[in-house]
């Protein structure tokens, strides 16, 4: 009798990272070849969907739907084609698993892991005092993330606040700021202790400052409309723009669609607020300042601030080609406020051992064309660590159709060089051996209807566990 | 003057042109606006057309006899598929239902633009306006046209019957800010 050995085909998949990209990433290449591939996932955190839920705000519950889709991958759990390792991160300081792993056990290895740093203004790295907080940390924070469950923010003292950056992100702090009353806030997925800290505050204006112009605003008018509209509702209001510096350029240029909607949405909400008449609705106000450039802030005690300094830009028409460009002036200016937050975006960091497997980490992104990594064989990368750190969830979506078009046609091409690898059993091995505490998709599963019964007798989708509760109650 | 200031800048950011697009990505430029267009100009004669069923589930019912409106999609392969639909359907609900590819990654709430199609320009003021809501999201939509929807908006009335809409290629390469 001869013994015939089974090669499996199947390529072994690793993904480090558990976000939207990964997901929508993973669930296209099993749409195209279901039976093809064996897939890992490794997820620093016990809980999977990066951003959708460390990221989006309380208050956006419809953008969390997508977690609807993800969830799709259940029918890949039973035969083996997907398995989740849930806290357990992949060449950081202290994690079990590195690169070295993945590359002896995998034949591909796709990194999705995103943002892990905030981005700060060039003026303000090095700058540390209790009246200033980047937005990464407090969004974190506010969504309840257990790593930053420490940051102590005196909020009962803050009456005026600047922010510097315009994206969605400083939007989203401005609405919970300062629309934080219980009613609004209660039946969101926001934690009962942050709630509690949330509704403690006393916030009355918020200044969202940027360096650039109004044309070059990083907020999204539906972001944009859903603030400005809290004022008759909730009395927050826009008190106005310095819409005077952009007078010249606005008359001279043709405004595309989104600025033409942007500027006009802005325009009649500052004359609304001009010609209000009963000055008792507003509870709280906030406004933008474009054409400010950060430089430093004077403080006022070891937790408060007592202004913030900046250095006035300039719009000036450039005659040779007709473009306006902004200039720095000498011109220095100061805004009044208690507290600042950094909100000029999110930044992606390097793997520690990338250097060792010649992944080229340049400019806040790892190198690739339509997500294969350059010069590095079967690499491929998706979403904010492929693209730097920018974009919503329609771009998650159309980055992963990129990148797993281009796992798929590699695949195509690529038969002869097939190898056969050990994939998650030797990896499961090393996992076990140093007594890792790995959450299984079932583990998460558990957690999430512990997470919503618990949340359901306070009237909220889901009550969010800590790490170490997760990975308490599954072991 | 400024004594108390925890950090004075050492480098002012020099000047930063302005108008450049920002919030998207572009990573290819093969976009051409007439591809869409063309779609549009295959006609009924000689294309394939191919009458499928839906596979009715979740919540499209099956029409009426006598009561069956007709929507044409038109995949990214350039291939068309019509169905017989209710009147009220909408159409992120009918592509799913059928299984073409319409993500809805908000589940037709209106907060992505996942589902974003082309309407044949003859049928495009047949529709209701869009409202604020769903501009917004139109802003974000990759390959913006003049008759651009969201599917998840657009509901079949009996002045829609026999519609036509592309559904766009997924490229990141197109500006919004280009249109008007």
């Amino acid at each position: 009798m001869k013994l015939v050995r089974y090669i499996s085909t199947k390529r072994k998949l690793a993904v480090i990272g558990s976000g939207p990209s990964a997901f929508y990433t993973i669930l296209n290449l099993l749409k195209e070849k279901p039976n093809d591939f064996e897939i890992d996932m490794f997820e620093k955190n016990p809980s999977p969907f990066g951003l959708v839920r460390y990221g989006v705000a309380p208050d956006h519950p419809e953008v969390k739907n997508c977690i609807n889709r993800f969830n799709d991958i259940k029918e890949f759990l039973n035969n083996g084609t997907f398995k989740y390792f849930g806290n357990t991160p992949i060449s950081t300081k202290n994690s079990i698993l590195n690169l070295n792993d993945l590359y002896k056990n995998y034949n591909l290895i796709l990194f999705a892991y995103g943002s892990s740093i905030p981005n700060l203004p060039i003026n303000f790295k090095n700058l540390n005092h209790f009246g200033i907080i980047d937005s990464f940390s407090l969004v974190n924070w506010y969504n309840n993330n257990s790593n930053f469950k420490n940051l102590n923010l005196p909020f009962e003292k803050i009456k005026n606040l600047s922010i510097i950056g315009n994206g969605n992100v400083s939007i989203d702090i401005t609405r919970l700021l300062l629309n934080n009353n219980l009613n609004y806030l209660k039946n969101t997925d926001i934690s009962e202790n942050i709630l509690n800290k949330l509704t403690k505050s006393d916030i009355k204006n918020i200044n969202i400052i940027a360096r650039r112009g109004i044309l070059e605003s990083k907020f999204s008018n539906k972001e944009l409309r859903e603030l400005l509209e809290m004022d008759e509702k909730f009395g927050i209001y826009f008190t106005g723009y310095n819409l005077n510096d952009f007078k010249d350029q606005l008359n001279d240029i043709k405004l595309d669609r989104i600025n033409k909607r942007r500027i006009s949405l802005l325009n009649k909400y500052m004359e609304k607020f001009q010609n209000l008449k009963d000055k008792s609705k507003i509870r709280k106000t906030w406004n933008l300042q474009y054409l400010k450039d950060p430089i430093g802030v004077k403080i006022k005690d070891n937790e408060l601030l007592s202004e913030t300094i900046f250095k006035e830009n300039k719009l000036i028409k450039n005659v040779e080609n007709n473009n306006w460009e902004i200039k720095s002036t000498n011109k220095l200016i100061s805004i009044p406020n208690d507290f600042l937050i950094l909100s000029t975006g999110y930044k992606n960091q390097p793997l520690l051992d990338f250097e060792n497997f010649n992944i080229p980490f340049k400019n806040n992104k790892i190198e690739n064309i339509n997500g294969k990594i350059i010069g590095v064989k079967n690499s491929y990368c998706v979403g904010w660590i492929s693209n730097g750190s920018n974009g919503n969830i329609n771009d998650s979506l159309i980055d992963s159709i990129n990148t797993s078009n281009s796992i798929i046609n590699d695949l195509n091409n690529d038969d002869t060089n097939f190898v056969e690898k050990k994939g998650r059993i030797e990896i499961q091995d090393k996992l076990l051996k140093n007594r890792a505490k790995i959450i299984t998709w079932n583990d998460w599963i558990k957690i999430h209807e512990l997470e919503k019964s618990n949340g359901e007798k306070l009237g909220k989708p889901y009550e969010k566990l800590d790490f170490n509760e997760m990975i308490d109650y599954v072991n | 003057m400024f004594r108390n200031i925890a950090a004075l800048g050492r480098r002012v950011t020099c000047a930063v042109s302005v108008g450049r697009p920002t919030g998207i990505i572009v990573k290819d430029s093969q976009y051409n606006i007439k591809q869409f267009a063309q779609n549009f100009n295959v006609g009924n004669k000689g294309s394939i057309f191919q009458k499928s069923q839906v596979r009715f589930h979740g919540h499209l019912k099956k029409p009426n006899p006598g009561e069956e409106l007709h929507i044409t999609f038109i995949t990214k392969d350039g291939e068309q598929k019509t169905y017989e639909v209710s009147e009220g359907d909408n159409l992120l609900d009918i592509a799913q239902a059928n299984h073409l590819d319409m993500e809805g990654a908000c589940g037709g709430s209106c907060a992505c633009s996942t589902c974003h199609i082309i309407v044949d320009p003859a049928f495009y003021d047949k529709i209701p306006e869009p409202d604020d809501d769903e501009n917004d999201m139109l802003d974000l939509a990759f390959g913006l046209t003049e008759t651009s929807r969201l599917g998840c908006q657009v509901h079949m009335t009996k002045d829609l019957d026999g519609i036509r809409v592309a559904l766009p290629t997924m490229t990141r390469n197109f500006m919004n800010k280009d249109m008007n």
